[in-house]
């Protein structure tokens, strides 16, 4: 059947009328973009003139950038809040729907971090930190001097003092998530299992993370997300990538480039780069998911 | 359905393509100055828009330019002149996004120095001297730097010395008169030495985001090179890492390992540094002159004394920053923000300035005569010394405006950064320092270009 055939099939092409506009928006706000700094990335824009630059801009990042090879680096030490942000969130999600005194209290209150904008959340956690912030303060009252460190100040530590910023901001998500889940597990389970003998952290293990699955993976993609492409804000303010690159992030990489070095072309490749990796982890966290459904 | 399919991928793909290679601008510009100058440029209703970063560097700043948009259409009211502040951290994205959709601002503030020359090398800003005549030009003494072969790209909103102010009190504590600050190098390492046996913490900095490093050399290079051998070095015809650059390295050093910046100062910002200061944690601060001021104002003679930046050498040096401000390349009113611009050094807004801005800022024009200033004694002194230090040539701008970004961020930032910590020597800073130039050059062979013509100017 040839193409005018099928547009006179309304069966046949009005499905694709109706998805147009979301194809066509999709298009503008998407790809778009996408294509259009894939393009640049092949460009040296100097002196007002955009010269062809082929995949040097790539070469250079890849082999000769070492702040982007530190940002780089910076990126991945980041990756270990994943494990703590799920061990953490199970955790708080598990005790808050027990039946304990003051639950909805608590279930109200953990959400107060997320609804802080990240700006204020740095910059409060900026007073914290510093090396005479209330924080050392605290340590020094009682009596705990040796834990006194410049925890922003010191290049060895401020990746950490960053870590312990977006945990406590971004932790409540997670919780909420995993509070929604575990209240979508059939009671009925934990009552079979409860007749059966377990005890609370049988229950946990053999009950709760199991039916958490579809959950966790979800959140661990996401948090690889927010890791690699949404904590720019809080090295922005907290630290500015600083001291000496120690908190510089791939973000914030490519914000320099492009607007302090105004070099839009490496900008591009960078973001090119970091898309792509974040690509690859996203498709190895599905596919790992695939097969252990699989498996299921 | 093969077919179809690939109608259904292909007709999205070639929008995509539309998309992609027709998103210029138009190259639909103003005309000619001379075709412009034919007609009445004030007679149709016209808005200018101004893009500025507003007043967090100079408290008070957008009440002045309110007033002179409002006078300005007062006397044209054909003309509207609105300004935007996009404050200092959006200002250049935001730029960029209009340079590339060539459309926005008709007006804009970027800061300065090299900050300006590379719009300027981008084709982003034209240059005034197709709009103002010569004679006009020849009184805006912040027009060097603004200017690029043999062109002026900027006309100064105002200018600002930039000095240090201490507490008379830790000086009494020290056992130090209080007013006698000190004068050079020297005396600021000795009395810090005194402080620091007082209790106090001699200087007030903050080396976090990285300005802390930025700014001791802008005060401190002035005295050790000139400007024009931190240009050579950009263009290696000099080296970052000679000696006299080395001096400055050690010399912080050795101020940093003696304990006589604030403790904290590797943890916080350099602004945070002033509220330190502000706070009394700290005797000495340098700073722009404006906020300098406004801290002498709100506490008192009495309490806080103020000086130049303790000398380094017997030059004569000065630390000024015009505020140029310039006429982008698509604006369809070139003729008319000229003008606008031109209008900055009004003989009339001079006394304007300084109520408004008490004083903390001047025009940068040499009609403006400080004398006009009266009381008090500390803003007497600013006002002379910044119409001094206008008039040197060569040691009175500060270095960074001569250093594009890459090579203050990983000499200047990162470097700075890692001597306070200790984890540069001050030889392996200034190495840093110069290979940062180095990649700066390779990676740059325009820009290099163009920086070499304006270099010949110095």
């Amino acid at each position: 059947m040839d193409f005018i055939t099928r547009l006179k099939n309304q069966k046949d092409y009005k499905p694709y009328l109706y998805i147009l506009p979301s194809i066509l928006l999709l298009i503008f706000v998407f790809f778009y973009p996408l294509i259009q700094n894939l393009y640049r990335s092949f460009f040296r824009f100097a002196a007002g003139k955009a010269i062809f630059y082929g995949l040097n801009h790539y070469k250079f990042l890849l082999l000769s950038d070492t702040i982007a090879r530190r940002a780089f680096l910076n990126n991945l030490t980041l990756l270990l809040i994943v494990p703590v942000f799920l061990v953490l969130s199970i955790l708080f999600a598990v005790l808050i729907t027990e039946k304990i005194r003051l639950r909805e209290l608590y279930q109200t209150t953990i959400i107060i971090p997320y609804v802080i904008s990240i700006v204020a959340a740095g910059v409060i956690f900026s007073r914290l930190l510093r090396f005479d912030g209330v924080i050392n303060s605290i340590l020094e009252k009682i009596g705990l001097d040796l834990l006194v460190f410049d925890w922003l100040g010191s290049p060895r530590l401020a990746i950490f003092a960053l870590m312990a910023t977006i945990v406590w901001r971004e932790l409540p998500f997670g919780i909420i998530l995993f509070i929604t889940g575990i209240s979508n597990i059939n009671p009925e389970i934990y009552e079979a299992a409860k007749i059966d003998g377990a005890n609370w952290w049988q229950n946990l293990f053999h009950i709760t993370i199991p039916q958490l699955k579809s959950v966790i993976n979800f959140y661990v993609v996401y948090n690889v997300m927010v890791i690699f492409a949404w904590i720019f804000t809080y090295v922005y303010v907290l630290t500015s990538g600083g001291p000496i690159n120690a908190t510089t992030i791939l973000e914030l990489r490519i914000f320099n480039l492009a607007f302090k070095e105004f070099k839009m072309g490496r900008a591009s490749a960078l973001a090119m780069l970091l898309f792509i990796m974040i690509f690859i982890f996203v498709y190895l966290q599905f596919k790992i998911r695939q097969e252990t459904l699989e498996e299921v | 359905m093969k077919r179809f399919k690939r109608i259904a991928f292909g007709l999205p793909l070639l929008i995509l393509a539309f998309m992609l290679f027709f998103n210029g601008g138009d190259e639909e510009g103003a005309g000619t100055a001379k075709d412009v100058a034919e007609k009445d440029i004030f007679a149709e209703p016209t808005e200018l828009i101004f893009w500025w970063y507003g007043e967090s560097e100079s408290p008070g700043q957008i009440k002045y330019v309110e007033r002179l948009c409002a006078d300005y259409n007062k006397m044209h009211p054909n003309i509207t002149v609105t300004q935007v502040n996009q404050g200092v951290d959006v200002l250049i994205p935001n730029f960029m996004a209009a340079y590339e959709a060539q459309s926005g601002p008709d007006i804009v503030c970027l800061w300065g120095g090299i900050y300006l020359l590379e719009w300027v090398w981008q084709g982003a800003i034209v240059p005034l001297n197709d709009y103002i005549d010569e004679e006009e030009l020849s009184h805006w003494n912040g027009s060097k730097f603004s200017e690029y072969d043999g062109k002026i790209y900027g006309s100064d909103l105002e200018v600002h010395a930039n000095f240090s102010i201490y507490w008379k009190d830790h000086f009494r504590d020290a056992g130090l008169d209080p007013n006698k600050p000190p004068l050079t190098w020297d005396d600021l390492v000795k009395y810090s030495a005194k402080l620091k046996a007082a209790g106090h913490a001699p200087y007030a900095s903050g080396f976090s985001g990285g300005w802390g490093g930025v700014i001791l050399a802008d005060f401190m290079w002035n005295y050790l090179v000139d400007y024009h051998d931190i240009i050579k070095a950009v263009i290696g015809e000099r080296h970052f890492d000679e000696p006299a650059f080395i001096e400055y390295w050690e010399k912080v050093d050795a101020y940093n390992k003696a304990g006589y910046f604030n403790k904290n100062a590797p943890s916080i910002d350099w602004t945070e540094g002033w509220n330190e200061w502000r706070a009394g944690k700290a005797t000495f601060l340098s700073l722009p002159g404006q906020a300098a001021l406004s801290f002498v104002d709100e506490l008192g003679t009495d309490k806080v004394g103020y000086f130049p930046y303790p000398a380094l050498s017997d030059k004569k040096v000065g630390w000024v920053w015009p505020m140029p401000h310039s006429i982008t390349s698509w604006s369809k009113h070139k003729e008319l923000a000229a003008d606008f611009l031109k209008y900055f050094h009004a003989k009339e807004n001079y006394s304007k300035m300084i109520d408004i801005m008490d004083a903390r800022i001047l025009p940068a024009d040499d009609r403006f005569d400080p004398g006009i200033i009266q009381e008090p004694e500390h803003k007497k002194w600013y006002a002379k010394m910044a119409m001094d230090w206008m008039k040197q040539k060569g040691h009175n701008f500060l270095a960074e405006s001569a250093l594009p970004w890459a090579i203050i961020e990983k000499g200047l930032v990162i470097g700075g950064q890692a001597l306070i910590l200790g984890e540069f020597t001050p030889r392996e800073a200034a190495d840093n320092m110069e290979q940062a130039a180095v990649e700066w050059r390779e990676q740059n062979p325009e820009l290099l270009e163009h920086y070499k013509i304006w270099a010949a100017n110095y």
